[in-house]
């Protein structure tokens, strides 16, 4: 596992795109940090915290697909996975260990950006701990989820351009389209049919991380709401970010291995 | 006995009598036994309420003092013009619903009083004013008991048939509403802070009010005009009224309210206007709301101008049919934070400037629109309805101001340092070629 752990923190540090993801990330979080130097300051931390991830929510399922995505075709194209499948592992034990490496190198960089940017929300902002660690827990299953993504994608394709063109169908799938679809159902939605349409809603991540954060941070206040909105958050939040970090991830690692052989696998 | 148990008994008597000698019991006796217009000085501890006061006195806390009432009534009663109440905690009033009355911290039934420096908890309404009128209230803070028990409990101030009362530097947190106003006119609001309520400022059917630099932030509804005329709302912060059913300020049948120079940041709704009619917006500043104003059309007749919308997701929505509402007054606009031509230098841009959007009809349709508003596909959604011209006038504004374009030091920082980041790594790779 170790070996795992090492192989993948030298070969995402080598790479560009590994900075190149951070450093768009960190520049355009920068912006808005100054940004919120001009909001009301009893919740303008909180505030500037939503509106990173909302540009997040652009950005990092992209980075995070292409990376993990990559890491695991390359161990394809290099022909590494079949030197190390022909010598210990199964497909199932080097999925796994590869799935750990990915995802503990990644999100462990990803936070690493944040802690750095906390110093200048620190200097610029009246800085709130707990609010902070919140946000940062949001995007730990953010990476994790879109990190498990990728590794599906990487397993399951069988050309880099096939990859790209997956990745950003994926992408635009869960950022944009599906949102869209959305908007087009929303008017057949009603008080019966709400509860099918809530369960829709919130299994998709990016909906229930941001509604997560939003009330966590104190943005969103789910007192004095309608009846429809009552019977429309129908869980704890807390539950439901916890069924999305599960669900999610082992979902897509079961399709990984059962789309092994679409990809170069040779046991 | 044995002597190994002194130690315990001299704790137990020690607590014991420390606790009595806390709890004062004859409050009542002594403020019965002053001469009118006296001043009580009361020494730091417990007092025992409910306290009635019948003659014209000034009740002074001299360092920690508490009332506390014994949550069957009022904590303590005003029935004498010219009281005075100075810093105090006042606790402990009746919290039920099925009494004759709404029990509350200090209940004031005459004219005149002054309060001041309070500290009100653990009460039904904070401070209730009852058919009185010329109350100035000073520096006083009333905390309730949070959104859970909103229904549970009063107002920080509950303003019921009064007029010419003044309310400055207070603070309201927890409780249902912060300040609840009715039929009561002529009364000034300033510079107090709402939190956390339901809605900051509630107010019905009282006319002729001002509320001047108050700060309405984190409520479910920042203040809520209902039923009024002649409003003045001047300098007042509304920001972080967030949730699904949330505005800053929510103006709903009233007329002639002037809403000048107010700054509204971070709401779901900055302004909400609906069934009023002849209210000016002017000159306010409507900064990162989900919606800057939302407009029902059976709102009509407003004037809207030298408003500043800016990062708002929708700057203005008008739901329903076309509304009669005019954007500019006397050749001035507002600003839209969009570019638009100058040529004539003359600071109005030189067309006209409509706001259109397609998301009037699907917020009309279901309330739950308002959960996608900050979802990426918004723009795509918006964009497409555009090529198809399914897109609805919002705001019609003939004179748009053009708002003067500061080079941001930010900006100008984060150019730089693109530029610097591209230069190296360019450079570092021809380094490697070589």
């Amino acid at each position: 596992m170790i070996m795992y752990l090492w192989k993948e923190s030298l070969e995402q540090t080598r790479g560009k795109g590994l900075w190149l993801g951070i450093g768009v990330l960190m520049l355009a979080s920068l912006f808005l940090i100054a940004e919120a130097r001009f909001f009301p300051s009893d919740l303008g931390f909180e505030a500037m915290l939503l509106s990173v991830f909302d540009m997040n929510m652009y950005l990092l399922p992209l980075f995070s697909l292409f990376l993990s995505s990559f890491s695991v075709f390359q161990e394809k194209e290099l022909k590494t996975s079949m030197i190390l499948l022909t010598k210990r592992e199964s497909t199932l034990s080097f999925l796994w260990k590869k799935s750990v490496a990915i995802q503990v190198i990644l999100i462990s960089l990803f936070l690493g950006m944040y802690l750095l940017l906390a110093i200048f929300m620190k200097f610029f902002l009246a800085f709130h701990v707990v609010s902070f660690l919140r946000f940062l827990f949001v995007i730990v299953v953010f990476l994790l989820i879109f990190n498990q993504l990728g590794i599906f994608l990487g397993v399951a394709c069988n050309s880099k351009m096939q990859l790209v063109g997956a990745n950003i169908l994926v992408w635009f799938s869960i950022v944009f389209l599906f949102d869209l679809m959305f908007l087009y159902f929303l008017p057949i939605v009603t008080f019966d049919n709400i509860r099918f349409f809530s369960w829709i809603y919130f299994l998709d991540p990016i909906h229930t991380m941001r509604f997560y954060l939003e009330t966590g941070l104190g943005l969103f206040s789910l007192t004095h709401m309608s009846r429809m909105m009552e019977k429309f958050v129908f869980m704890d939040l807390g539950i439901l970010m916890a069924m999305n970090a599960i669900f999610w991830p082992a979902l897509l690692f079961g399709l990984a291995s059962l789309f092994r052989n679409g990809g170069m696998f040779d046991d | 006995m044995s002597w190994k148990w002194a130690p315990l008994l001299l704790c137990v008597w020690l607590v014991g009598g420390y606790a009595d000698a806390q709890v004062v019991t004859d409050l009542q006796e002594r403020i019965d036994a002053a001469e009118i217009g006296a001043t009580l000085l009361l020494e730091p501890g417990v007092y025992e309420g409910n306290v009635i006061l019948t003659k014209p006195l000034t009740l002074k806390g001299k360092g920690d003092v508490t009332i506390r009432g014994d949550r069957t009534n009022n904590v303590v009663e005003i029935q004498s013009e010219g009281v005075q109440l100075e810093n105090l905690t006042i606790e402990g009033s009746g919290m039920s619903r099925s009494s004759q009355e709404e029990y509350s911290g200090v209940r004031v039934m005459a004219n005149g009083a002054l309060l001041k420096d309070l500290l009100i908890q653990d009460s039904f309404h904070g401070i209730f004013l009852n058919r009185i009128q010329d109350t100035e209230i000073d520096r006083v803070t009333v905390i309730g008991q949070g959104a859970g028990k909103l229904g549970n409990q009063g107002n920080g101030i509950h303003i019921a048939r009064s007029s010419h009362n003044i309310i400055t530097n207070s603070y309201f947190e927890k409780t249902r509403d912060g300040v609840y106003v009715e039929y009561s006119h002529n009364n000034v609001v300033t510079n107090n802070t709402m939190t956390k309520t339901r809605y900051g400022l509630h107010y019905m059917y009282s006319n002729y009010n001002e509320f001047k630099d108050n700060h309405f932030v984190g409520n479910v509804g920042g203040a809520a005009i209902m039923h009024s005329d002649h409003i003045l709302l001047e300098h007042n912060q509304f920001s972080f009224n967030q949730g699904s059913r949330s505005f800053g300020l929510l103006i709903q049948t009233s007329r002639d309210v002037h809403v000048l120079n107010n700054e509204f940041h971070l709401n779901q709704r900055g302004l909400y206007l609906e069934q009023s009619t002849s209210n000016t917006i002017e000159s306010n500043e409507f900064f990162q709301n989900e919606i800057g104003i939302e407009l029902w059309t059976s709102s009509t007749a407003h004037v809207f101008f030298k408003n500043k919308f800016q990062n708002n997701r929708i700057q203005a929505l008008t739901v329903g049919a076309e509304s009669n509402n005019e954007w500019f007054k006397n050749g001035v606009g507002n600003y839209w934070d969009t570019p638009m031509l100058d040529l004539d230098q003359d600071g109005i841009g030189d067309e006209p400037f409509q706001y259109t959007s397609a998301l009037s009809a699907l917020i009309e349709a279901n309330e739950l629109s308002y959960l996608f508003l900050s979802s990426p596909a918004i723009v795509i959604y918006e964009k497409m309805n555009e090529l198809l011209t399914a897109n609805k006038i919002m705001a019609d504004d003939r004179y748009p101001l053009l708002a003067e374009r500061k080079g941001s030091f930010a900006i100008i920082a984060g150019w730089i340092f693109v530029a610097a980041l591209a230069v190296f790594i360019f450079r570092t790779r021809a380094v490697r070629k070589q």
